[in-house]
């Protein structure tokens, strides 16, 4: 028998049958019964990844397929996070909610609650399918030819709990974009863009598929299978990779087992050859004619009824709609991006926020985005001076969510085993030194991004920031101090690109030296540049200014001082013990 | 008596007269709209003394005695202050003392009656026959072997940050539901069972310092039947204040998680 996921349309998306099997395996881990190995893997598989240097707790990561997510499903965040959590949860680069500092025997009844509102952690981490992501603004943005997010939600449907994935060499990651420019489909193990071909006369929905994309100590770019896939060969596309991958794929190395690594190894022109030829296989041979389940989408939308007397124009109004604002292509309405700080939320702004969807979002719904933020759409271009004041008093009004202001970090030593740095507050800091210093108002700026991670594992994607920073550590000495390595000229989109290295960075020097980058490019770009144009110029050799001149034009901030001169260097944010180096096993058995 | 009152229990206790209602909330609070017949004895002008005198004598002036009706408490949101006031009447020898199951918010939402009245009230005498028992004192705590389970009621945060060696943590938050002050007995027996609290157990519950989350941990436990619940009123101020021991996480940095 072909394996073929009839059996799953007996589960529901999130069934009790998980939870109860959890609760069970946890009793028998914490008796004895169950190896701890195992239990590890399993507890990865359904989403209770290991939290830094315990096993006491867990962190709780929640797939949102597509990012789409309901007020009821906030709410209950916002309850569990109070009940179970820190008071407050965390929305991941990957449209996931994870919930931190978890019981580990907490779990069970955290799963049960979310199953209430049809949301499952199963298969978020570990060696399967994660969560599909899918642009926040599918269906809104001006430059879309069709909404592709039926088609992220089907493919989330169809993996999970599916036999073909629940043990492949490594995990595994899909991302479904709007478009050319509003996404990272070339930057995941596959990526579909959406395209319209007409054949044989006839419209057809189809997708550019690129595959072995990827973020992590080696990232790489994606590449094309398929200028076209015909909507109806999608799923046979990726069951194709995911046969291909499952069967060939190194099993022994997990640092070296990603798809982009089996690329690597075959070259891409077999493995292109190889995918397409089992593609047909797979045509032939599935037991059943298998279609993703496309679910339409909710109907036209309608502004929602508000009586509200003559709004008055909170001060910081404008700069918002021009910062964290865009205008749909149903041009009346507006998608506003709510960013908050490294993707941190609390519990009372959770609940406020699942208020405002429903008074202001024409869909009554939300979008998880792409940096870690909350993404409203529909709002009625006459709501957004309401808007702005109702997330102003639940101090969700942050201007900037578009621009280079908007600093994506993973959460590094807050929660995770192989942290170096607080790349978490990094990022925080950030943002509030950019906001303070009104940096979010430069246009030249937007279009950049800053994205920090807390070691080479590019869970804060650093690789394809304008300035990208991962973790990791300097001496001077004997005296050890938190450093980022600093890239340059990073990108997604079209034409995505892996920054370069610029420097070796002291976490202390991070903002002197971006303040520093900020007012070189201002001397030297040309007219019509922004930062990212010229970053760009400059790292393919275009301009007069090097790489490498830059490096040396930083050099001075960067040299440590003595501890005695200056103790707080030798010290990571949000910590006054001196640095070191201190971390436990990831998913690594 | 019941650790909990239902609105339909209460609201036929009001009409027949038999219990006394207390609201908990401050005064301005209570001004501005409380349960009918309520009277308003703020949590906040005991909290700073943990004398059972000044309890006794302020429930005194408001016309409670420990031999009258029934007592019912009931505060603004999370039951926290109507758990510390309940805590206190009976540590003072006030028996009848219950809980309502429901905030004043939920009561509104529920759309139920409330009014501005100020109701007589005569004083009566008061006398004090503390409780002792109810109390763990710093010794206690520092002795407790490992039959008896400390339980923290302040945030997850403050507990990572610091906390009595051995403890275990149930922010008091999680032992409420949206719709109630205390969630339904088999989910907090669930939740008990998960840190290894039994019925039968030996428990001490403490906060921060005020008591009213480590009240509400009492009661909790009273609720499902676990009768055997002291409260450490000097709380984890004192054991700080005496530098005693403290177990920390360590090597993260959780606090900077938080929005």
């Amino acid at each position: 028998m072909r394996s073929h996921p009839l059996q799953q349309s007996t589960f529901r998306w999130a069934d009790v049958r998980d939870v109860d099997d959890f609760a069970d395996k946890v009793k028998r881990y914490r008796a004895g019964t169950y190896p701890p190995d195992a239990f590890v893997k399993y507890r990865i598989h359904n989403g209770g990844y290991v939290t830094r240097l315990t096993s006491d707790y867990s962190m709780l990561r929640v797939k949102v397929p597509a990012g789409r997510i309901s007020p009821k499903q906030l709410r209950r965040f916002s309850l569990l996070s109070e009940q179970y959590s820190i008071g407050s949860a965390h929305i991941t680069a990957r449209e996931n909610v994870q919930l931190h500092w978890v019981v580990l025997e907490d779990v069970p009844d955290i799963l049960r609650s979310l199953a209430e509102v049809d949301l499952t952690s199963r298969e978020s981490c570990g060696d399967t399918v994660h969560n599909v992501v899918c642009s926040p603004t599918a269906g809104v943005c001006p430059d879309e030819v069709f909404d592709p997010t039926p088609y992220a939600e089907a493919t989330s449907r169809f993996f999970l709990r599916n036999t073909m994935t629940q043990n492949i060499p490594r995990k595994f990651k899909i991302t479904y974009d709007c478009c050319e420019n509003h996404g990272r489909a070339r930057m995941a193990d596959v990526g579909l863009v959406p395209q319209i071909r007409t054949v044989n006369g006839q419209e057809r929905r189809g997708f550019k598929f690129f595959a072995g994309g990827g973020m992590g100590p080696k990232s790489c770019v994606g590449q094309q299978i398929e200028d076209f896939t015909d909507e109806d060969n999608v799923i046979y596309t990726l069951i194709a990779i995911l046969k291909v991958y499952d069967r060939l794929g190194d099993r022994k190395s997990r640092h070296k087992n990603r798809l982009r690594y089996l690329v690597e190894q075959m070259g891409w022109e077999k493995f292109r050859n190889l995918i397409l030829k089992e593609r047909t296989a797979v045509r032939i041979t599935q037991a059943a004619r298998v279609n993703l389940d496309l679910e339409d989408m909710p109907a036209a939308v309608r502004r929602p009824v508000r009586i509200s007397a003559e709004e008055v124009v909170k001060p910081g109004y404008s700069k918002w709609v021009q910062t964290s604002t865009f205008v749909q292509k149903q041009p009346e309405y507006r998608t506003v991006f709510v960013t908050l700080e490294a993707g941190d939320i609390s519990s009372r702004q959770l609940s406020d926020l699942a208020d405002i969807i429903e008074e202001y979002s024409g869909e009554s719904t939300a979008r998880l985005g792409l940096i870690q933020n909350v993404v409203l759409r529909y709002v009625h271009q006459d709501d957004l001076v309401s808007l702005y004041s109702r997330l102003l008093k639940a101090n969700l009004a942050r201007t900037g969510a578009l621009t280079m202001a908007a600093t994506l970090g993973c959460v590094g030593m807050s929660s995770c085993n192989l942290a170096l740095t607080n790349s978490h507050r990094m990022a925080k800091e950030i943002q509030r030194q950019f906001l303070k210093r009104g940096l979010d108002e430069d246009k030249d700026l937007w279009g950049s991004s800053i994205k920090v991670s807390g070691c080479p594992n590019s869970c804060g994607q650093h690789v394809v920031a304008t300035v990208g920073l991962y973790g990791g550590s300097g001496r001077n000495g004997r005296d050890m101090y938190p450093a980022y390595t600093m890239l340059i000229g990073g990108r997604t989109g079209a034409d995505t690109t892996l920054g370069h290295k610029l420097a070796s960075v002291p976490a202390k020097r991070v903002m002197p030296v971006i303040l520093r980058l900020l007012d070189i490019f201002r001397e030297r770009k040309q007219d019509g540049d922004s930062l990212e144009s010229w970053i760009r110029r400059v790292c393919e050799g275009a301009e007069q200014t090097s790489v490498a001149d830059l490096r040396d034009m930083v050099a001075p901030l960067i040299s440590p001082p003595s501890r005695d001169d200056d103790p707080d260097f030798y010290t990571d944010y949000g910590t006054n013990i001196p640095y070191k180096i201190v971390i436990g096993r990831g998913c690594t058995k | 008596m019941g650790v909990l009152m239902n609105t339909d229990a209460l609201r036929s206790g009001i009409a027949d007269r038999s219990v006394h209602v207390v609201d908990a909330r401050t005064a301005d609070e209570y001004r501005a709209g409380h349960i009918p017949t309520a009277l308003n004895l703020s949590v906040s002008s005991i909290v700073a003394e943990q004398n059972a005198g000044t309890t006794a004598r302020l429930a005194g002036s408001l016309g409670i005695s420990n031999n009258g009706p029934l007592v019912v408490i009931y505060d603004g949101y999370f039951g926290t202050a109507a758990a510390l006031l309940a805590w206190r009447l009976e540590h003072a020898g006030y028996q009848n003392v219950s809980l309502l199951e429901c905030s004043y918010a939920n009561w509104l939402e529920q759309g139920l009656e409330y009014d501005y009245d100020v109701p007589d009230v005569m004083h009566v005498g008061y006398s004090i026959k503390t409780n002792p028992s109810m109390v763990a004192t710093i010794r206690d705590v520092e002795l407790a072997n490992s039959s008896t389970i400390l339980v923290d009621s302040r945030r997850r945060l403050d507990f990572l940050a610091m906390h009595i060696p051995g403890a275990v943590s149930i922010p008091y938050r999680a032992l409420s539901s949206p719709s109630s002050v205390l969630r339904g007995k088999d989910e907090l027996l669930h939740l008990f069972a998960n840190r290894g609290i039994g019925v039968e157990s030996n428990v001490i519950t403490y906060d921060n310092d005020a008591g009213a989350l480590s009240a509400l941990a009492y009661y909790a436990l009273k609720h499902v039947g676990a009768d055997r619940v002291q409260l450490y009123l000097a709380a984890f101020a004192e054991w700080r204040r005496r530098k005693m021991p403290v177990e920390t996480q360590q090597n993260a940095t959780y606090g900077d998680l938080a929005a």
